[in-house]
């Protein structure tokens, strides 16, 4: 089970509000590379897991992400918070707060709501880590364009964070293949699917 | 773990098995004993290790992280965060386990003290107090400064 800790990972203190930012930062939340999809992926991905210490690594860094899915929601809910008319107005804000206001909505930036389709479990133990391996670097590149199109400190501090943190975790994924190929048949690792094969 | 985390190449470097099967991705595993960072420049940094500390080239310098009751409980909860992800694909390295052993224990003293101070962390931890606090602000959303 899971047992709620009343703070975040990292602190998030955004001084200055900028609905427009947080229009491309929502992305984190719910878009195809984003936080909500990371942690079902991996918390999703444990079951079909053969070996304890992939599904510890699984369970491990699944939690976490549930973490920094807390954080994006926090730095979009403290850039949304007292916005004037005009700030709504005026900016690409708009079409988002038409259909959430000023709440947080798991959606990619270009609109398009959180979907399942942008993750995979595939049940098998080598595919499944290197989609993981492939998110965390698609995460990775995500964070890399919102440090492009922002130029707030407070939020950047907070996003280099969450960047270096797709780094750590694929270098555990890998390992973790890593410890897979030990396990399995010398000459051809794909002779089994060690998740469902017997 | 096999010989291939013994220490053989510089720091910051990993280790790759020798001949290796076709057709599989490889990262190089991690070496024992890599440098680490304190536990403040850790949380600062986003990860224990110099050696995986991999920028982006546009970094907007930001504040340095607050020194408050609740950054000191973020950087023991980081380093006992960084250390669970290594120990999971380094389980027989001793020296990392006994450090884990060691944030473990001040992480537990500082959740009181922080809880002491600030209000319960779990809502179970409300149980020590004279009347129900879980629902208190701040919740960890808000902006600090704003919500008292």
């Amino acid at each position: 089970m899971f047992i709620y800790d009343k703070k975040l990972q990292y602190p998030v203190r955004i001084k200055n509000t900028n609905p427009k930012l947080a229009s491309i930062i929502i992305s984190q939340y719910g878009g195809p590379d984003g936080e909500l999809g990371a942690s079902l992926r991996y918390l999703s991905q444990r079951y079909s897991m053969p070996y304890p210490e992939l599904k510890a690594l699984l369970t491990d860094i699944g939690t976490e992400e549930l973490g920094h899915l807390e954080m994006v929601a926090s730095i979009v809910h403290q850039l949304t918070r007292k916005l004037s008319d005009q700030q709504i107005q005026s900016s690409s804000f708009a079409p988002y707060f038409v259909d959430h206001t000023t709440g947080v909505y798991p959606t990619a930036a270009s609109g398009f709501p959180w979907s399942a389709a942008s993750m995979e479990v595939k049940g098998d133990v080598i595919a499944d880590l290197t989609e993981d391996l492939a998110a965390e670097q698609k995460a990775r590149v995500t964070y890399d364009n919102i440090l492009r199109l922002s130029d707030d400190p407070d939020v950047n501090d907070v996003i280099r964070f969450l960047r270096e943190r797709e780094v750590v975790h694929f270098q555990r994924f890998g390992e973790a293949l890593e410890k897979v190929r030990e396990r399995l048949n010398r000459k051809n690792v794909y002779l089994t699917n060690p998740a469902f094969d017997k | 773990m096999s010989n291939d985390t013994q220490r053989k190449c510089p720091e910051a470097n990993g280790t790759l098995p020798g001949c290796a099967p076709l057709a599989v991705p490889y990262v190089p595993f991690q070496q024992e004993g890599e440098k680490r960072y304190s536990k403040t420049e850790a949380l600062a940094q986003g990860t224990l290790f110099p050696g995986l500390n991999l920028p982006f080239h546009l970094q907007v310098k930001g504040e340095p992280v607050p020194k408050t009751p609740l950054s000191e409980l973020q950087a023991l909860g980081f380093v006992l965060t960084e250390l669970g992800l290594y120990l999971d694909t380094h389980p027989n390295d001793a020296e990392a386990f006994q450090l884990f052993q060691k944030y473990a224990a001040l992480e537990k003293e500082g959740r009181i003290r922080y809880e002491e101070q600030c209000g319960p962390l779990q809502q179970t931890s409300a149980a020590m107090d004279d009347r129900y606090t879980w629902t208190g602000n701040p919740w960890p959303w808000n902006f600090s400064e704003e919500v008292k």
